[in-house]
């Protein structure tokens, strides 16, 4: 570090010298002085409430945790008034805080209140601990607040409105009783709380406990609650002759007992694309927590409802646990070896009669990339065909197109960093709040408290379009006229970055001469938006220093989803966002892995990574490293596979953790494409709607099952590790694989996926430096990974991947949407994620919690087409589609306008999934089905109904938002004395 | 032709009787932690006995062995006559775990069925009957106290 960034800080006397300008209570951890506190915390800040870490600084009082390291800072820790005033500060802490650590859920070694009031070696209780007027609040489903033991430290309140940026809770220091409310109330599940569990992870205490842990957590937790409480008034009554030494000597005692079982274990989320990390906390089979931690590369201690609570999955009974042959008209119950055999025997038939492109196979993106690797590797490698894909092709490979198109490379141009540095903020189609929930918060954050700005462009009210600055909701289908408009206007306005076009761009003239039809008065006409809005956001987005372009499902899922996410590249390039911090095109990848599937050559026409296939010195390298002839041909992808099922050129399909007989579009032909199959497989943890038409099921390992890596939407590695051994009967994806390709006389003989991942590191430039070694606990890399280790967080900074070192604008046409509403189907139907649910719901629906919260699909209809139709909350209707048709229940609400609905993707079956509704259209380029567009009519079935989300739902409360923890009303009571002054009632405050 | 054909996943496959009672049993002992203990005190020992060990050998703080003995007695249902034997009993079983604690390697705790099989260990049944004993004294003192209401705020 240089000299410039030190300083030097008196500290009784001593003279230390560290890092300026960090908070003084890391600086002084530096030099192993513990300096007590409770309520301070690296990401939430000095929040001021716990009273427990005073120091004298310049000849004052003054809370450690507010002061930060300076040159020059005289501080007495040692200080006699500043050590009255700190055992003050603790002395009010178990006023307000009963000490039963031995019978508490929290005491593992990490509780603060028991580590501060310990290290401080308070001897007694000096005020009288007293009950507070509150019961016990165990209305939420996933966490539980006992007001008894809340010490009003506020850090779930800052966690709340300034990390998560929900904006539920609030402390009335005012009142006579202060306590933690939830929107002003006192019930926790009757308010805008998400369940984020940012709250429960930040308490210092188990004044919020997650429920799992509760009786869990240590051999004498589990004593029923008849025996808890006489043992802990026992504890009490013997403590004033013995002290808090017993009560410590008795719970270190007892969180030592806890090790050996609590096992802790670092995993990362299976659930979007943001790549939480975080640890996951279990006794054998049991997941008692999930535990995020600061040093998280992504997420720190940020998680959302899903990640922090929706694992019960893993252990839900209904897991596949044999494989299954179909014999006879049923299935039945086989040995792996049988399976395997069937499996060789049936492929090899397959491959002689009707050759090696008669066999295609599936990857998924909620597996590791060695997984997605292996599976290509067989394809190729063993049965050699290049019918290989994975379901990114359903959301994100538009998204690549448009990236490869432009910049370069098929991924996120910088960090989740980037994105929260950035002026401002162009969100397309993306319901980051509850598709990238963590991803959200950084936004909201970088919005609530560095003024980032926000255009959103969405039809749906979501939460970032409650939240933005600008939002616009064009006509769907229409994103290129707008986007297209706004860059006409800017250069017709001299507001393009010419430094920027003429050093690092090329195709600049032609790409000015295509966009001659783009004018504000057609974008008008066509979007439905006014001229002069967009003339004022060209404006905004010209004069931002810094601007990034996100986007997601809304812009990919329609028949220009390429071109629509070309267009915002080319926006990006237009205005010089591209090439430096805080800037460039973050396309939100959906699924966990959806990245790394791709990455790891699961596709078509190319090897893992985006090396072409059809490059003979690529190939080659291949054919040598795996001894075989790879054909030069690209194979068919997910959605081509179907048509080619239909036409009799596929015989054979292995799909890899994926429902596609429902995510895919225009379920119904899927289906019956599937009914056409010689041969499938199907490899999953439950008996889903895909494997019903299956001739094998092989029962395959959750994430937290097996080893791996998840590369995430910012192109980061990231390694999860082996929780729980895989549930009897089950394996890991990546040994089925390597099995079923040794029942195909290939001689794999994969230990352990750090060897997949040497040999894909070896074969693959772009992956080169990428080990198990360098990624080992919390560590990460993202792409390109050099030999030596060096990642780029940030790609173009020394140019674009082109011959030139130049990017490229690309000249687009505009394609209306494929499905048009006319007078039989005039209901345009929207679709999506929610929050609660992940993808169809395979996993999320076998959470007890997640699926209390939303116990089905619906349809969202707005207050003026539910008042013409007659329908209300709860009704019972019809929508029809040329393809096919569902029945749902109504939620009326104003999140959605006119004829415009809305369906969740969250259902697996055919009844109510909106894929039986989408047709077989799909983007011109990239082949993703056209999701997003989808007409339809609505016919009523019953108007009498019951409502589909329950009153409960965060949706139907308004939350209270507010700076932060508002510790000065705390100050200002007329109670409070600033230690050590006596606190005359201190259980208080 | 694969013409789709619903499973129902057969729910766990249900025990023999025999075993299932027994495991019923076992369940109840893990659940209400009884089991928990024995295990985790055995996995746990060698810290667990550096830990009273430190805390006795803090000037400023009460032997923490003591502090248990005066729970007891707190209790009443040990004559004050018997607390040398019991510390002695107690110093000597912390010893002895300790030593067996360094022998075995540091494993997995052992779940349910590896409990089953320690179930059938002489050795370690007659190791553990004594402290077994002592929470059960411990858990019927409790019950003889009279419910507070106020248990009911820690459901
Ligand atoms: S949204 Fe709910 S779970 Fe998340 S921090 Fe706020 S109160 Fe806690
Ligand atoms: S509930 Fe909130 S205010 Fe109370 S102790 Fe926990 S974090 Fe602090
Ligand atoms: S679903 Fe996404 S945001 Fe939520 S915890 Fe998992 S990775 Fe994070
Ligand atoms: S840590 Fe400083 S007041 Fe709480």
């Amino acid at each position: 570090m240089p000299d410039s960034q030190l300083c030097t800080v008196t500290v009784d006397d001593r003279k230390l010298v560290g890092p300026a300008d960090i908070p003084l209570i890391e600086f002084l951890a530096g030099h192993q002085i513990s300096l007590p506190h409770i309520c301070y915390d690296a990401t939430l800040g000095a929040l001021q409430t716990c009273d427990i870490c005073w120091v004298v600084a310049d000849g004052q009082l003054q809370r450690g945790c507010s002061l930060k390291a300076r040159d020059g800072l005289r501080i007495g820790v040692n200080d006699e008034q500043a050590e009255q005033a700190r055992r003050e500060g603790a002395d009010r802490i178990v006023a307000r805080h009963e000490l039963y650590c031995s019978v508490c859920e929290n005491n593992n070694g990490d509780c603060q209140v028991h580590n501060v009031v310990r290290e401080m070696e308070i001897p007694y209780q000096r005020y009288p601990y007293r009950q507070k007027p509150y019961e016990v609040d165990d209305s939420h489903p996933f966490y539980r607040y006992d007001a008894d033991q809340c010490i009003l430290c506020g850090r779930c309140v800052e966690a709340c409105q300034n990390i998560q940026v929900t904006e539920t809770l609030s402390i009335d220091w005012q009142s006579d009783d202060p306590r933690v409310l939830w929107d002003g109330g006192e019930v926790a599940n009757e308010s805008s709380c998400v369940s984020c569990g940012h709250c429960v992870t930040v308490c210092p205490c188990n004044a919020l406990m997650e429920k799992t842990m509760l009786g869990e957590a240590g051999p004498l937790t589990a004593m029923p609650a008849s025996l808890k409480r006489p043992a802990i008034d026992l504890i009490k009554a013997v403590e004033p002759t013995v002290g808090f030494p017993l009560i410590f000597g008795l719970s270190e005692i007892d969180s030592a007992w806890r090790q050996p079982e609590i096992k802790r274990t670092k995993t990362v989320c299976t659930y979007c694309g943001v790549g939480c990390a975080f640890e996951m906390w279990t006794r054998d089979r049991k997941i008692l927590k999930v535990q995020p931690v600061e040093e998280a590369p992504v997420n720190g201690i940020s998680t959302c409802v899903k990640g922090k609570f929706g694992w019960d999955f893993v252990n839900s009974e209904d897991r596949l646990t044999t494989p299954l042959i179909r014999d006879n008209g049923q299935f039945r119950e086989a040995s792996w070896e049988e399976a395997y055999r069937l499996i060789a025997h049936r492929f090899n038939e397959i491959k002689e009669q009707h050759g090696p492109d008669a066999l295609s196979f599936v990857s998924s993106s909620k597996c590791t990339s060695e997984e997605s690797y292996l599976m290509q590797k067989l394809a190729r490698a063993v049965i050699g065909t290049n019918n290989i894909d994975n379901c990114s092709r359903y959301c994100q490979s538009p998204a690549t197109q448009g990236l490869w198109r432009t910049v370069g490379y098929g991924g996120d141009e910088g960090s989740i960093s980037d994105l929260a540095g950035a002026e401002l903020l162009i969100i397309v189609g993306s319901n980051t709040a509850e598709s990238h929930p963590v991803i959200a918060t950084r936004l909201k954050q970088a919005q609530k408290h560095r003024g980032q700005k926000h255009i959103v462009a969405d039809l749906r009210r979501n939460e970032m379009v409650e939240r933005a600055d600008e939002h616009i909701h064009p006509r769907p289908g229409t994103d290129l006229v707008w986007i297209s408009a706004i860059i006409k206007y800017l250069f017709d306005n001299g507001l393009e970055d010419r430094e920027f076009l003429d050093a690092k761009v090329n195709k600049v003239e032609e790409y000015i001469r295509s966009l001659e039809s783009f004018t504000l008065e057609y974008a008008e006409e066509i979007t439905g938006i006014e001229a002069q809005r967009l003339a004022g956001l060209a404006r905004m987005i010209a004069t931002a220093k810094s601007a990034c372009a996100i986007w997601a499902m809304g812009v990919t899922q329609h028949v220009n989803g390429s071109d629509v996410s070309t267009a915002l590249a080319n926006l990006m390039l237009v205005t010089g966002n591209s090439g430096r911090p805080n800037t460039g095109c973050y396309p939100m990848r959906g699924h966990n892995n959806v990245q790394g599937a791709s990455d790891f050559g699961a596709m078509p026409g190319r090897f893992p990574g985006y090396e072409f296939v059809a490059d003979d010195a690529v190939r080659e390298r291949y054919e040598k490293a795996w001894g075989v002839k790879i054909p030069s041909g690209k194979g068919y992808n997910n959605h081509t596979m179907v048509q080619a099922i239909h036409d009799d050129k596929i015989r054979s399909l292995y799909v890899m953790g994926e429902e596609m007989a429902i995510v895919d579009a225009d379920a119904n032909y899927v289906q019956e494409a599937f009914d056409k199959l010689d041969f499938l497989v199907v490899q999953d943890i439950f008996f889903t709607r895909t494997c019903e038409q299956a001739d094998v099921v092989l029962p395959g390992a959750p994430s937290v099952e097996k080893e791996g890596t998840f590369v995430n939407t910012e192109r980061r590695f990231q390694r999860l590790y082996q929780v729980m051994e895989p549930l009897p009967g089950c394996k890991p994806d990546w040994l089925i694989l390597t099995e079923v390709a040794g029942a195909l006389g290939a001689p794999w003989d994969y230990q352990n996926p750090s060897e997949i991942m040497d040999e894909a590191a070896s074969l693959a430039p772009m992956f080169a430096g990428v080990s198990y070694d360098r990624l080992e606990g919390f560590k990460s890399l993202q792409w390109p990974v050099a030999a030596d280790g060096t990642d780029t967080p940030h790609l173009y900074m020394d140019g674009y991947p082109f011959a030139d070192g130049k990017a490229k604008l690309h000249a687009l046409d505009f394609y209306p949407p494929g499905e048009k509403l006319d007078e039989t189907y005039d209901i345009h139907v929207n679709n999506g994620r929610l929050l609660e649910t992940f993808h169809e719901g395979n996993l999320t629906h076998r959470s007890r919690g997640l699926r209390s919260l939303v116990p089905g699909n619906f349809v969202e209809v707005s207050p003026d087409l539910a008042a013409r139709r007659g329908v209300k909350t709860g009704s019972l209707v019809k929508l029809i589609s040329p393809y096919g048709e569902i029945s749902v229940h109504v939620l009326v609400t104003d999140r959605v306008t006119g004829n415009e609905v809305y369906v969740p993707e969250n259902a697996t079956d055919n009844e109510h999934a909106i894929n039986i509704l989408t047709s077989n259209d799909a983007d011109k380029d990239s082949d993703t089905p056209a999701y997003k567009e989808i007409a339809a009519r609505m016919e009523v079935v019953q108007v009498d109904g019951p409502p589909p989300l329950p009153p409960t739902n965060h949706r139907f409360w308004k939350a209270t938002p507010q700076s932060g923890v508002l510790t000065e009303r705390k100050w200002q009571r007329q109670d409070y004395v600033q230690p050590p002054g006596q606190a005359r009632n201190p259980e208080k405050f | 032709m694969a013409t789709g054909i619903h499973y129902e996943v057969p729910a766990p496959a249900a025990p023999d009787e025999a075993r299932q009672e027994l495991d019923r049993l076992l369940n109840n002992l893990h659940k209400h932690g009884v089991l928990r203990i024995a295990n985790d005190f055995l996995e746990a020992s060698t810290d667990v006995s550096r830990i009273v060990l430190a805390g006795a050998n803090q000037p400023q703080s009460r032997n923490v062995m003591q502090n248990v003995s005066l729970l007891v007695m707190a209790l009443g249902k040990v004559p004050p006559e018997r607390l040398a034997v019991l510390s002695r009993a107690v110093t000597e079983g912390l010893e002895r775990m300790e030593t067996a604690a360094d022998e075995r390697q540091r494993s997995r705790a052992p779940g349910l069925t590896g409990t089953y099989k320690l179930l059938h260990d002489e050795a370690l049944w007659s190791g553990l009957s004594p402290l077994l004993e002592g929470l059960r004294g411990f858990a019927q003192c409790l019950h003889e106290k009279e419910e507070k209401p106020a248990a009911k705020r820690h459901d």
